[in-house]
């Protein structure tokens, strides 16, 4: 089970980019999010297209850096590190994607792909990273002579194996998941799932997990952070966070799911309009244009994520 | 209180030609769709929804890629045996079709009022200005605000919900009998998706036509149907109102998707149910069942002859199994 003690901490991450066509204007991708995941939890991080939770994956994993912010993985800052051991404290953190496909070389074997992985790092000679790379690609429920293989040879499900391997190969501290079943059928992501759960029992790995399908999210994680347009509006275990949903996008979002236990008669919270412009963010609280409950209060202070019970934090004028 | 029957698919397979050889994907595939209700079609990616569907319409090319067989009956006429001139009259005014991808289907060149009057001009040969009158209408009915300034915008100004419902109402500016949606909220983010489903079940209650709702979403299906069609490698496997579908479900497929599904009331973490295997590509479907190789409970019946539909109940499984023990 997870301790209390934390593998990797996020303080006050800004993340902005810049507006290609108007140097006036920037995007806010990620506005002062703060955040722990501890040694051996799956921490699983939920919102809607467009609220930064990707944005987010990258910095964390350091593929890009902050606009301000910290993030620090045991006790390293990686932004205070020079590029030489920041890639070698990469190792620690790894990446699986949505897309597999994309991020293979279509014209390199799954195999080659594989030990390149261990050589750019310089781990083992060539016969260690061969029989290391066949023990992964057994773990993830694939078979050795599939390393042979080129990328499209293999289906959704069976890539979605292979970007795992890649990931686990360097028996990283936290694995970064972004996206990893969205694009699969739901028998094949009940594969994948079930493969992530018994890969991080074995290794006691942590995880964060970038979904948006809140039923997935639930189904895989021990405690949930749920963003909104580049804020963490609420964070709290998982059971506790639908057991006592306090801010109202989480509440929105919980009861747009549908559900095949749910009917249409049963009453759900609808929100209205779309989610505002993260270069034109609304003042004060950002949910404020669509919350039912926001009051005038909500234009005018940005409320703070605070903790509402042991563990349980959220960021609204109206939880007590 | 049996209403109407609009649409009466009997038998439906496509053919399609390609370099390699031909492949049927889709394969006798039957089911009625009701005035007033909504069909649910459902299955993985792959299993002939999709092909299905754009078969009703005859929207892939006859001479060059692909043939059809069987019967599609609107209202009693059988749409594969008209004149192709036919068909195209026929296309947006008494069958339309919503896509999954709004912001590829809009043309991008065009303002939202103009591909709004479009169809009404085509079909009801109504003038400019009638037709613009009615175009608001619609956007009105589909719950666009501002609908007189949205008429004058083009497709990329608005946001991928906005986009959905502008499809939507042109998709019923001519009062179409019945309405074909495929994956309509697929690309959506879930609070817009519920936005979207709650639109097509008012407007279905509102104008009173069949809809056929193709999803590889159960939930979305047990929330919004009344009935559901399974389908496994272009095949119907299973068809039955949608409580019975979920509380009883008979076919080992179809109790497998759904039980592979994680819950929001579920306890979380353990193992969920897989159905082993994938689906087979179409170069290779099994003899016999086409299920038959990834079901707990094949037998070598199950692998050499193929089942066929039958009844059980209120429902319709393409099962060996049924027979005999009256369910799985």
């Amino acid at each position: 089970m997870a301790g209390e003690e934390s593998i990797l901490r996020a303080e006050k991450i800004y993340k902005n980019f810049p507006v290609k066509t108007n140097r006036h204007l920037t995007v806010r991708a990620v506005s002062d999010v703060s955040l722990t995941i501890r040694v051996g939890e799956i921490y699983g991080l939920v919102g809607e297209s467009g609220c930064g939770k990707s944005t987010l994956g990258r910095v964390i994993s350091y593929l890009i850096p902050p606009t301000s912010g910290k993030v620090w993985l045991n006790d390293t800052d990686l932004s205070a590190l020079p590029k030489k051991e920041l890639r070698r404290q990469r190792q620690n953190i790894q990446m699986v994607f949505q897309d597999c496909l994309a991020s293979m070389d279509p014209q390199q074997r799954v195999g080659d792909a594989l030990t390149e992985v261990l050589r750019v790092h310089s781990i083992g000679d060539p016969a260690q990273r061969m029989s290391a790379v066949i023990d992964i690609i057994q773990q993830v429920g694939l078979r050795p002579e599939h390393l042979f293989r080129y990328p499209h040879e293999f289906s959704g499900g069976q890539r979605q194996r292979i970007g795992l391997a890649r990931a686990l190969l360097l028996h990283p501290a936290l694995m970064v998941c972004d996206e990893p079943v969205s694009a699969l059928d739901v028998s094949i992501q009940a594969q994948i799932l079930n493969l992530l759960l018994d890969l991080q029992q074995q290794n006691h790995h942590s995880y964060l997990f970038i979904a948006h399908d809140i039923s997935v999210v639930k189904h895989i994680s021990d405690r949930i952070g749920v963003m909104y347009l580049g804020h963490l509006v609420e964070e709290a275990e998982t059971e506790e966070l639908f057991a006592h949903t306090a801010h109202p996008y989480t509440k929105a979002l919980l009861s747009a799911v549908p559900d095949i236990s749910k009917r249409h008669e049963e009453e759900r919270i609808v929100l209205k309009g779309d989610l505002p412009s993260p270069i034109h963010a609304p003042s004060g609280c950002v949910f404020r244009t669509r919350c039912p409950y926001a009051t005038a209060a909500c234009a005018e202070a940005a409320p703070e994520l605070r903790e509402i019970a042991p563990g349980h934090k959220a960021a609204c004028h109206l939880c007590k | 209180m049996e209403e109407q029957v609009i649409l009466d698919v009997k038998n439906l397979s496509t053919t399609f030609h390609t370099e390699r050889g031909d492949y049927q994907a889709v394969s006798g595939v039957s089911f009625q769709v009701h005035r007033g209700e909504i069909l649910g079609v459902v299955g993985e990616s792959g299993c002939g929804k999709s092909v299905t569907s754009q078969s009703i319409l005859r929207l892939y090319d006859e001479r060059r890629e692909a043939c059809y067989s069987g019967e599609v009956l609107l209202e009693g006429r059988d749409l594969l045996s008209i004149p192709i001139k036919e068909m195209q009259r026929l296309r947006g005014s008494e069958i339309s079709m919503i896509f999954q991808d709004a912001l590829s289907t809009l043309n991008p060149v065009l303002t939202i009022g103009y591909q709004l009057r479009e169809p009404m001009r085509i079909h009801e040969k109504l003038s400019r200005k009638e037709a613009d009158l009615n175009a608001v209408e619609l956007l009105r009915l589909v719950g666009i605000p501002e609908p007189e300034q949205r008429m004058h915008q083009y497709p990329h100004e608005l946001s991928g919900g906005m986009r959905q419902r502008v499809m939507i109402a042109i998709a019923l500016a001519c009062r179409p009998k019945l309405l074909i949606a495929d994956e309509p909220t697929t690309a959506l983010d879930v609070t817009i998706q519920a936005q979207i489903m709650a639109l097509l079940l008012s407007l279905n209650r509102q104008l009173h036509m069949g809809v056929i709702l193709i999803t590889h979403d159960l939930a979305v299906v047990a929330e919004t149907c009344s009935r559901a069609v399974v389908m496994y490698l272009g095949q119907v496997v299973e068809e039955a109102p949608v409580e019975e579908l979920f509380r009883h479900p008979l076919h080992p497929y179809t109790q497998g998707l759904i039980a592979s599904v994680p819950h929001l009331d579920d306890p979380g973490k353990e193992q969920l149910h897989v159905i082993p295997g994938t689906v087979p590509f179409l170069e290779d479907i099994p003899t016999g069942c086409r299920f038959a190789p990834r079901c707990p409970y094949a037998t070598d019946q199950c692998r050499r002859e193929m089942p066929q539909l039958q009844e059980a109940g209120s429902q319709r499984v393409r099962c060996w199994h049924i027979r005999s023990e009256g369910g799985v």
